[in-house]
């Protein structure tokens, strides 16, 4: 449905995105993921018509869009700090975009007060100052705002990134759930790789103006195409070239010690029932236990390597600091660069 | 507990001591001269008479004077609107060609103002006029005194008041949430919905601060009126020349009262529509303003000739003063220029001769002091009025505000009648004839100015800052000057700036206030703007006002000119 | 960074300070006794210089402070108090006998006090007459002549051919104005009328006002007789000479049948100076014949003292001879004048 083809965006002599490619499928809920500084926020913008990119397309159903006004492009935006104009009450913030549309007053009316129920805005809500609603219902507003308008595209930068952990939590789940009951197209712009893994259909991993991956969630996390994206995301142990040697001589597997390799701790087992199941199986001791509540992080040396790993709290694991485990994992589990 | 009642005791005898020396500066400065001088004025043959009231009603001229006041005031307020707006959006808001050098323009106004500034426009567009001659050469039935009347002093007095009300505008437009435009356009807002439904709803309180004080300024016009005004006369001329017969006085100040019972009023308004806090910004990261592409070529070509033509508008006296500051008098008289008109010789004098100087050091010791003594004390005022928020200091504030209800005038009159004779109030200590004398009367005219602008200033701070401080073990007196302080600071710098500025060439209160040896430039530049003055002294007037825009502008500079620096 | 330039601040400031604090020193340091502040309304043109000039040479040290006649008033009695002044010299008697009234002046006889015109000065002695001045209405010359000229105030406003042609005041401040007006408004004595004014007297100077063109701040009143804008208006005698050949035009003088106003400028010592001896010494030697006989050389005007006058440049004695002396009740004028300014701010002008 959305096509960035060959893209490229330049401020002055500074280029923010090289060489961008990337396909988004109708429907669909796209995480553009990445620290910050990397041209996420810039690539959005191009979408929307903010910015006018130096070199290549942008298509939308298969129309290219570079030189059409933002207005005319029926996509709907959710601004960092959702921009809610603050003289207008919640009525009159929704009701914007349809006036400036020369809506009727009913037809307006009809509509403010259907999409609010929809994001679950009531009555009293409606016409409340905005600075006098929560973070929380602040978003709706400004989901609701955007959405009035029927827009073919929703983008979202960063929404959430200024609220308390709980509720930027609880409102992630609200976000999803009001994207897949209108299943309409989103992107969605973060820094958070939590927040990326657990909301997106499809993700791209951002860095310095570089997509360095795009795909599943699983995918990325499972399979980090590039050392970036495979530090970027998630926790890892690097495990050293004479850990690795060792286990190449010690368990027979075929893996070149000189390159960069990692392992993620969920990948690591000490479980081992059936020692030949696993490719490597090596002993090590527990030298720290790092207590989460549901799980913890244990840490295991094994000669110079430490290898760290998460191990649910159901009594099942419950070892003291010192005492020695088996712990085994499989060679297709190690990332490699 | 031992400990902790002595804090509360030192505590206590310090309020009281403050409350003591306040209570007596108010009285002494603020309230017991004017009443004085109203009782005095009323009550001069032992009983009160209506009969100054009968004689203003009854008068046409005083009637038409005040409703040409009025007249001017409305009038002012619009067109003040209408040029800044325009000014602050080509300013702030849209992306014009050359704007950098093109604001150095509108801002000319502020390095110049008053009396010297309607000189230097009655210089160009007055019946000998460069600009005059201009015309009369190709209309040459034209009336040569075309520029006086109503019209006139509108001109003059829109494009000194534009400055100032640009520069509190544009700051709060630039406040506001650039996300809050882009997200209006993206709901297909055109430039046009955006300015008239997403940004002026924000400017709309200062905006009506500003207008408020348009209103107030427009009523007490003087300089504009007395110069350039013609048959077009305001009220306060009426009051110089009642003020200035002893038997007329009563009529000057029951003038006066109409004058501060208008402004009192607008006041409550403003005072009232200010307190209902129209709105608070939700953004808590707030990206800035980008310069807006007008997208309409025909309106981009229109408002790019608009804004070039406001620019010549007011750079011209500005650049003509400086032209003929340089030439003998003879070019000044007739405003014709030749290759021998140029002398440095009006220079020469000002730079060498101690009577020509002496009034530009005088005026710049003591706009200094004032400047510095007014934000000094305000600031300490403003943190006292905001820290102990209870009657006395809203009784204090609205007594700060009486030199805005009263024409300067009659704040000098009422110091010269209280204190040209020993009164327990000062101490037995006779004032007219002092140094000191005027330097009070340039603090109190200041007052409320500086107080509004200070107070909104430390009332926008974020209150955890200071309780961060206090947490931290900081004292009161620590957290103001480490904390509190330079947060202020930019704020309080352009407070001296244009303090200073505006009390550089001061006229009402000069006349009657200041040391007969000391005059200061005001009076020196109103009599050489004379008729009977001779011609030379024309010429050095328009060297003091030269000299007067560099000062200003360098003032302006260190104040302003660095703060932009810092902040980009 | 931001502190340097606050130091360059404090630090220019300070250099004024004091570079203003080591002249005050100076000032004051010269000849305690001799050293004198005069407080005038004539010291235009030239005759401040001259005087300080002169009178240093006798080792006075004199200190000019020049403001208008009403102005220069208002101060003395604003500073009465705290007087800075130990001289004024220069207003009319109108003014002197208001400062009288307020207390302001202190009696004492100069040696001269005998030699000038019988009853130009104070009876009681608080103040003395140095010279006369005709308040006139002049002409262009070059446009009218003794013939085409208006022939006394009152036809500026009956014919209609002089309407607008003649500058009336704005600013009613000034003596000469006031004058003018007084010298008007006199013919119309009436017990029973306002202000001691009949209400023909009140229409007169009414048309005055409503038929002349109101004098600007813009330009002076005689680059507007001589371009014609409006060839007639007022003047003081004494200023007539210089502006002629400042201006290069010859004024013609209205000589009416009922005469001219005529003004006395007076000198008196200011109650309450420190330096009394030398402010009398002061009066002594400018009020002499041969000062005064200098002065009327050096500026035009027509002396009291009846020496001195002898020496009056010969343009200026065949002015005054050619006039005559209209005959005005002071003491009445001076006790409505201000009344009467007022009525004409509010109601007339
Ligand atoms: N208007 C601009 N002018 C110049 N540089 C910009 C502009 N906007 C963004 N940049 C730069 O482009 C890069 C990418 O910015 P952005 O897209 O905002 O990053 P993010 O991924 O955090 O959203 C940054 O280095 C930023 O400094
Ligand atoms: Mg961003």
């Amino acid at each position: 449905m959305i096509e960035f083809k060959n893209i490229q965006i330049k401020f002055d002599d500074f280029t923010a995105i090289h060489n961008l490619n990337l396909e988004i499928k109708e429907g669909e809920f796209f995480t553009l993921l990445g620290p910050s500084g990397c041209g996420k926020t810039t690539t959005l913008r191009s979408l929307v018509g903010f910015i006018k990119p130096t070199n290549g397309d942008i298509l939308v159903n298969g129309e290219r869009i570079n030189d059409i006004p933002v207005e005319r492009r029926e996509i709907g935006m959710v601004f960092q700090s959702y921009a809610l104009f603050p003289t207008m009450n919640v009525y009159e913030n929704i009701a914007f975009g349809l006036q400036v549309k020369k809506y009727k007053k009913d037809e307006v009316d009809k509509q403010v007060r259907e999409i609010a129920s929809k994001v679950d805005l009531n009555e009293e809500q409606l016409f409340k100052k905005v600075s006098d609603l929560s973070g929380g219902q602040q978003q709706r507003v400004a989901i609701a705002r955007a959405l009035v308008l029927k827009p073919k595209i929703l983008v979202l930068d960063e929404p959430l990134s200024n609220l308390d952990a709980k509720l930027r939590k609880q409102l992630r789940v609200e976000l999803k759930k009001l994207q897949s009951q209108f299943g309409i197209t989103s992107i969605y712009v973060t820094h958070d790789q939590e927040e990326a893994l657990t909301m997106s259909d499809r993700i791209a991993v951002f860095n310095k103006g570089n997509i360095e991956q795009v795909g599943t969630p699983k995918e990325i996390f499972d399979q980090s195409k590039t050392e970036f994206v495979c530090n970027f995301i998630g926790d890892n142990n690097f495990l050293q070239p004479s850990f690795l040697q060792r286990i190449k001589n010690e368990c027979n597997v075929a893996i070149d010690p000189t390159t960069t390799a990692y392992i993620r701790p969920g990948k690591v087992t000490t479980k081992v029932l059936d020692a030949t199941q696993y490719d490597v199986v090596v002993e090590g001791e527990i030298v720290e236990k790092e207590y989460h509540g549901i799980s913890s992080k244990v840490t295991y040396e094994i000669g110079n390597q430490r290898i760290a790993n998460m191990e649910m709290e159901d009594h099942s694991n419950d070892y003291e600091v010192g005492s020695r485990k088996k712990i085994a994992f499989q060679i297709a589990d190690i990332l490699t660069y | 507990m031992q400990i902790q009642n002595k804090y509360k005791l030192k505590n206590k005898l310090y309020i009281f001591a403050i409350g003591i020396v306040l209570s007596w500066a108010c009285i002494a400065f603020l309230i017991y001269p004017n009443i004085n001088l109203l009782i005095t004025t009323f009550f001069q043959d032992g009983g009160f008479t209506l009969e100054p009231f009968e004689k203003l009603m009854s008068s046409e001229r005083a009637m038409r004077s005040l409703w040409n006041s009025f007249i001017l005031a409305v009038a002012l307020v619009i067109t003040v609107n209408l040029v800044g707006l325009f000014l602050v959006f080509i300013m702030g808001y849209f992306e014009i060609k050359g704007m950098k050098f093109l604001r150095f323009g509108y801002y000319s106004t502020l390095i110049y103002g008053g009396i010297v500034l309607v000189a230097g426009y009655q210089f160009i567009y007055g019946d000998v006029g460069i600009i005059t001659n201009l015309l009369l050469s190709i209309f040459p039935n034209m009336n040569p005194n075309w520029f006086e009347g109503f019209w006139a002093v509108l001109f003059v007095m829109t494009f000194s008041s534009t400055s100032n009300y640009v520069i509190f505008l544009l700051n709060a437009l630039l406040k506001v949430d650039y996300q809050t435009i882009e997200a209006a356009r993206n709901m297909g807002a055109t430039n046009f919905q955006i300015i008239r439904k997403v940004i002026l709803p924000v400017l709309k309180p200062t905006i009506f601060a500003l207008t408020i004080l348009q209103f107030i300024g427009g009523l007490g016009a003087f300089a504009a009126p007395q110069i350039v005004g013609g048959e077009f006369k305001t009220i306060t001329p009426m009051i110089l020349t009642f003020s200035g017969i002893v038997s007329s006085r009563d009529l000057a100040a029951l003038l006066a009262i109409f004058l501060g019972l208008a402004s009192m009023i607008l006041l409550a308004i403003m005072t009232k529509v200010e307190s209902k806090g129209n709105y608070m910004s939700v953004s808590k990261v707030k990206t800035n303003l980008v310069k807006q592409q007008i997208n309409n070529r025909f309106a981009n070509i229109i408002v790019h000739m608009m804004a070039y033509v406001l620019f010549v508008l007011y750079t011209l006296p500005v650049v003509l003063i400086f032209l003929f500051s340089f030439t003998d008098s003879k070019a000044i008289t007739t405003g014709k220029l030749t290759w021998d008109s140029f002398t440095l010789e009006n220079y020469m004098t000002v730079f060498t001769d101690a009577s020509a100087y002496q009034p530009f050091l005088v005026s710049i010791i003591y706009s200094a002091l004032t400047a510095v003594i007014v934000v000094g004390l305000i600031l300490y005022i403003a943190r006292l009025i905001q820290k102990y928020n209870n009657k006395w200091t809203a009784m204090l504030e609205y007594i700060l505000h009486i030199p805005w209800m009263l024409p300067s005038v009659l704040l000098a009159m009422g110091l010269i009648i209280t204190y040209s004779v020993p009164n327990t109030m000062m101490f037995h200590k006779v004032l007219t004839g002092t140094l000191g004398i005027l330097l009070i009367g340039y603090i109190i005219v200041q007052l409320p100015f500086v107080l509004r602008m200070l107070k909104a200033s430390f009332y926008s701070i974020d209150t955890s800052l200071e309780e961060a401080a206090k947490n931290l073990g900081a004292s009161n007196l620590r957290t103001f000057f480490k904390v509190l302080l330079p947060i202020i600071l930019p704020s309080a710098l352009a407070l001296v700036a244009l303090t200073f500025n505006s009390t550089l060439d001061e006229y009402n209160l000069s006349m009657f206030l200041s040391h007969p040896f000391y005059q200061p430039l005001g009076i020196t530049i109103q009599n050489s703007t004379s008729p009977e003055s001779l011609q030379d002294t024309r010429a050095l007037t328009f060297v003091y006002t030269v000299l007067l825009m560099v000062i200003s502008s360098i003032v302006l500079y260190l104040v302003y000119g660095r703060g932009t620096k810092a902040g980009k | 960074m931001k502190k340097s330039w606050l130091l360059i601040v404090v630090l220019v400031f300070s250099l004024v300070l004091t570079a203003c604090g080591g002249k005050q020193e100076s000032s004051q340091g010269a000849g305690k006794d001799k050293s004198l502040v005069v407080y005038t309304n004539s010291a235009s043109d030239g005759r401040g210089d001259w005087l300080k000039e002169k009178a240093a040479e006798q080792g006075f040290d004199i200190k000019i402070v020049e403001a208008g006649g009403g102005d220069i008033r208002n101060k003395l009695i604003a500073e009465k108090a705290n007087p800075i002044a130990d001289v004024v010299y220069g207003l009319n008697e109108m003014n002197y006998i208001a400062l009288k009234n307020e207390d302001v002046l202190e009696p004492f006889t100069p040696v001269w006090a005998n030699e000038v015109e019988e009853g130009t000065s104070d009876s009681e002695g608080y103040y003395h007459s140095l010279v006369k001045q005709a308040i006139l209405l002049i002409y262009n010359s070059d446009l009218y002549t003794q013939e085409t000229t208006a022939s006394d105030w009152p036809e500026l406003w009956e014919n209609k051919a002089f309407h607008g042609l003649y500058e009336v005041p704005t600013n009613l401040g000034g003596d000469t104005t006031r004058t003018v007006i007084a010298s008007i408004l006199v013919r119309y004595q009436d017990p029973n009328g306002k202000l001691g004014i009949s209400d023909k007297g009140w229409k007169e100077i009414k048309k005055f006002f409503d038929n002349g063109t109101p004098a600007t701040e813009a330009t002076p009143f005689y680059a507007n007789l001589a371009n014609g804008t409006t060839p007639f208006g007022q003047m003081f005698s004494s200023g007539i000479q210089q502006r002629e050949q400042e201006y290069g035009v010859k004024a013609g003088i209205v000589s009416p049948e009922i005469g001219v106003p005529y003004v006395t400028e007076q000198i008196a010592v200011v109650k309450g100076t420190k330096k009394k001896e030398g402010a009398e010494e002061f009066i002594n030697w400018f009020g002499s014949a041969k000062v005064q006989a200098e002065w009327a050389k050096a500026f035009n005007s027509m002396p009291t003292n009846l020496e001195a006058a002898k020496s009056a440049n010969p343009e200026v004695k065949t002015l005054h001879e050619s006039v005559k002396k209209q005959d005005m009740d002071w003491e009445f004028i001076t006790e409505n004048i201000d009344a009467w300014i007022e009525k004409i701010t509010l109601e007339i002008q």
